[in-house]
């Protein structure tokens, strides 16, 4: 038996029938071990596949003599079933193979088999909260003076509460009810008394908001500011697996959310404890039996709250998901309209809109209904207390054990007592909400930054020589996108990448920029390996015109300067009219100062190409990237920008993407990329001549033009 | 002038079924088998000058055009390079024999077990943790955003998509037992 290379679980026969089963992989053959076991030769086996169905995945591969079943998984399977036929793939292609060949990164918690959240290892039921919570504490460090402020007054003001009561009763057993009139003095002073301690409440109440506010201000920062940075430091894989809108709630919502929890619920955790413990305390030492006649309805009035919540709440949030669609399909027939009004459709939106609007209305109103009946219901259990304390100091007021004042006492105390209680119930809920967001936070904080700089990561000049060696490369999906390339580009030429879409050019590319690391080979600029160039001085020394130019909001001087920020206005205007930006700038009324961007000026797709251009010229770089910079311009204008583009490129180590191969005239030599591999390599005369790859794309491109030149003719 | 218009523009309604060039699959030019497991077609094509031609896909892929509404019509038969080949209108079109092997790998892409319990349904940071009983035993499933996970079909069909992709169905709700009904109902 030779050596094994890795094992793969799966879960599903090929009748559908859930199984559990393993496939063995070695070097010489596959071995499949379900209820039978199945043996298939390594020799004669082209490809690894993982063909990905609707709810299923397959691990095939194929043969000459046609393609085989390995295995069959669920959905949970694909990222091993992928990452499996990566693996073989590679080996097929003589990659040797790694000690980490035989572990799949798990898609579920080994402690509670249920799944991690999207794209991290982190369980939310399992993590450790202890541990989060301290380095959030850690990362509060600015402003733990005023949560520690906070806290403080959140006490003192409960303090202050408490004593309000006992005043009260001294004011009724002392004066009021007292066998001889007191002094008129010493009832002001017990008046003035009140009023200090009702002033007190109120001015610290001010203090403590004053608090909050700068704990919370400066506690926001940093919990925004970090995983922002943290998200621009990772790589552009890392980044794009995340939705833009989920990137922005982990920076905006998650970090107000635990901005919340530390400037109101800590202080109010700490608060409601604090008079609950001391009230407890106080009632105890007056009087035991009265202490437990309040305290023993207080754990059914937790219950019963926690039920209502739980009964409610699922019921109100469903009513905020119809209310939030009403909401989508308003947005939805607006910003539509004119399709709306093109068919003649505007009844039937208005019925839709209808449906959504009455739909919300059904569901609010039980939602109401519910409520106006169960909460009734709680406030009384809640009151129940109450009676018993009526009952039981009524009777010792008539004994003569206790004054009236004393009961006025107790009777706020029992008032007091239930709004910690209710208070805590919903503590949980609170604690968890923000649990989420702390692990989501920590989550993007914890990421590994995959394309990092090495440790000896030098700054260095760029003469411009690029060496390719053997790169392989394949996204998440079981296919390598480049298969053994290689390719020497000298500093100063002008090479054009062409080939179908989808063989790899755009990857290429990007393997250069280093948003991504190849897995197999190295790509060496003078004779470094990228890995060793740090980041900030490759990509100042490296410039791109995308396809899509994106204009950030701000000025047109703004967004030309993007990539030299302390340019000069010399420097601005010279790039601007190489690029022909300047044309066209000094007829705009604001000149270089038009707003541009999202809410500004709109720019035409020629004119944005050409701020894109002006950008990079601006930049200086000794290596020039052009992925499809003219794709999306008509002909007329690809021309005026291809003499601009002429300009940047001279003199510079251009790498160029193009399909419309006419615009990759100049170049001084042509790679066809085929199926992932460097199919062809040479001028275009060269290639044309060789009667390739290339010769069948300028012939298809040919028939093209010519059939657009008969229809004109 | 007025009416020869028109009747152009009639016309050229009429052939926007043959200008869309869809090639339907049925038993009389297609021949559906099974090889290595997996299935494959033969196609009868006429060509231009009158003669036929068989077309040979040792494997084909099927996929569903409507996969809620309509699961055994309008099927689109591709090859490796999920180009279509061509489109079969139901499998009602073919014989038994091969309607059970296209039947078959249907059944094994759009593999979806049928819910026929609810056992708990608990809610927990945004997800929701279900525990159910269906023909493939029982099931522990997660969705992330369970109301966007859910997809009514008809009056009581509820397809269910978990986090990983994979699919559930409720084929009818008025088939579940009173406590599964009132776990889903909230969500519904």
């Amino acid at each position: 038996m030779e050596k094994c290379i890795t094992r793969i679980p799966f879960n599903l026969d090929s009748d559908n029938n859930p199984v559990q089963g393993q496939v063995e992989i070695y070097t010489d053959g596959v071995r499949i071990i379900a209820k039978e076991e199945q043996w298939i030769p390594m020799e004669g086996i082209q490809e690894f596949r993982c063909d990905v169905g609707v709810g299923s995945v397959a691990l095939e591969i194929s043969r000459k003599e046609g393609d085989c079943l390995i295995c069959r998984g669920t959905m949970d399977q694909r990222t091993i079933f992928s990452a499996a036929a990566k693996r073989m793939n590679r080996f097929l292609d003589g990659a040797v193979p790694g000690e980490d060949w035989m572990e799949y990164k798990k898609a579920v918690c080994p402690k509670c088999h249920r799944p991690y959240l999207p794209d991290s290892e982190i369980c939310p039921k399992c993590t450790k909260k202890g541990g989060y919570l301290r380095r959030l504490w850690k990362m509060a460090k600015s402003s733990r003076g005023y949560i520690y402020l906070s806290v403080l007054i959140f006490v003192a003001v409960a303090a202050l509460n408490l004593v309000l009561p006992y005043l009260n009763r001294v004011l009724v057993d002392d004066y009021i009810k007292a066998d001889r009139l007191p002094a008129v003095s010493q009832y002001v002073l017990a008046v003035l008394m009140i009023l200090l301690v009702t002033l007190a409440v109120r001015l610290l109440g001010i203090l403590r908001n004053f608090a909050q506010v700068r704990a919370g201000t400066k506690l926001i920062v940093t919990l925004r500011q970090t995983p922002f940075q943290k998200i621009e430091a990772l790589s552009l894989s890392k980044v794009s697996k995340r939705t833009t809108g989920e990137l922005m709630n982990r920076v905006t919502r998650d970090s107000s959310q635990i901005q919340d929890f530390f400037t109101s619920d800590v202080g109010g955790l700490i608060e409601q404890v604090f008079t609950l413990v001391s009230l407890g305390i106080i009632l105890f030492v007056y009087d035991w039996r009265l202490a437990l006649m309040v305290l023993l309805p207080a754990p059914l009035v937790m219950l019963s709250h926690r039920l209502m919540w739980r009964y409610l709440g699922p019921r109100y949030n469903k009513q905020w998901w119809c209310g939030s669609r009403l909401f989508e399909t308003l947005y939805d027939i607006f910003s539509g309209i004119r399709v709306v009004k093109a068919f003649g459709m505007e009844k039937k939106e208005v019925e839709r809109y209808d449906r959504v609007n009455r739909r919300e209305t059904t569901v609010r109103i039980t939602n109401e209904t519910y409520f106006a009946v169960i909460s009734p219901v709680t406030n009384f259990l809640m009151g129940v207390g109450e009676f018993f304390l009526l009952y039981y100091v009524g009777n010792q007021i008539l004994d003569g054990t206790m004054t009236l004042g004393a009961m006025q006492q107790f009777s706020a105390y029992v008032a007091m007592i239930y709004g910690p209680l209710r208070w805590l119930s919903f503590m949980p809920r609170r604690l968890a909400r923000t649990m989420t967001s702390v692990v989501r936070v920590f989550d993007v904080l914890d990421e590994k930054e995959d394309v990092a700089d090495r440790e000896n990561a030098v700054h260095k000049t760029i003469a411009g020589n690029i060496q390719i060696e053997n790169v392989s490369f394949g996204y998440e999906d079981s296919k390598n996108v480049l298969r053994k390339v290689s390719l020497e580009i000298k500093p100063g030429e002008m090479v054009g990448i062409v080939g179908r879409s989808g063989v790899g050019k755009s990857t290429l590319i990007n393997l250069i920029m280093r948003m991504y690391d190849p897995e197999e080979g190295a790509i060496r600029i003078d004779g470094t390996d990228l890995r060793d160039i740090a980041q900030n001085s490759l990509r100042s020394q490296i410039g791109a015109v995308l396809q899509e130019t994106f204009l950030f909001t701000g000025t047109l001087f703004q967004n030309i300067c993007y990539s030299k920020p302390d340019a000069a206005y010399d420097e601005v205007i010279t790039a601007a009219k190489l690029a022909g930006v300047h044309s066209f700038a000094v007829k705009l009324p604001d000149g270089y100062n038009t707003l541009v961007g999202e809410r500004g000026h709109t720019l035409s797709g020629g004119e944005r190409q050409r701020v894109a251009i002006a950008r990079a010229l601006l930049h200086n770089p000794k290596i020039l990237i052009l992925d499809e910079a003219t794709a999306s311009l008509d002909t007329e204008t690809e021309k005026d920008i291809q003499d601009a583009l002429q300009k940047l490129i001279a003199g510079r180590t251009t790498i160029a993407i193009a399909h419309r191969l006419s615009t990759l005239r100049n170049a001084t030599r042509l790679v066809v990329l085929d199926k992932g591999s460097v199919a062809e390599v040479g001028t275009h005369d060269e290639l044309v001549a060789r009667k390739g790859l290339y010769y069948e794309l300028v012939m298809a491109q040919r028939q093209m033009s010519k059939m657009t030149e008969d229809d004109i003719a | 002038m007025e009416t020869k218009e028109n009747i152009q523009t009639v016309e050229s309604v009429c052939n926007l079924a043959d200008v869309a060039e869809v090639r339907y699959l049925h038993r009389d030019n297609t021949e559906i088998f099974l090889k290595n497991g997996f299935p494959g077609a033969n196609i009868k094509i006429r060509q231009e000058d009158g003669t036929e031609k068989t077309e040979e896909h040792a494997r084909i892929w099927l996929h569903r055009s409507f996969p809620f509404d309509l699961p055994e019509e309008y099927i689109s038969v591709q090859n490796k390079d999920q180009e279509e080949i061509g489109l079969i209108r139901s499998l009602t079109d073919f014989d038994s024999a091969s309607a059970d092997i296209l039947r078959g790998e249907l059944a094994r892409k759009y593999y979806t077990p049928r819910i026929t319990k609810i056992v708990s349904l608990k809610e927990a940071h945004g997800y929701s943790f279900w525990n159910v009983e269906s023909d493939a035993g029982k099931l522990q499933f997660t969705l992330q955003d369970t109301f966007r996970s859910l997809l009514r079909v008809g009056e009581d069909k509820i397809f269910v998509f978990d986090n990983y992709g994979n699919r559930y169905v409720i084929e009818s709700l008025k088939d579940l037992d009173r406590r599964s009904l009132r776990r889903i109902e909230l969500y519904l």
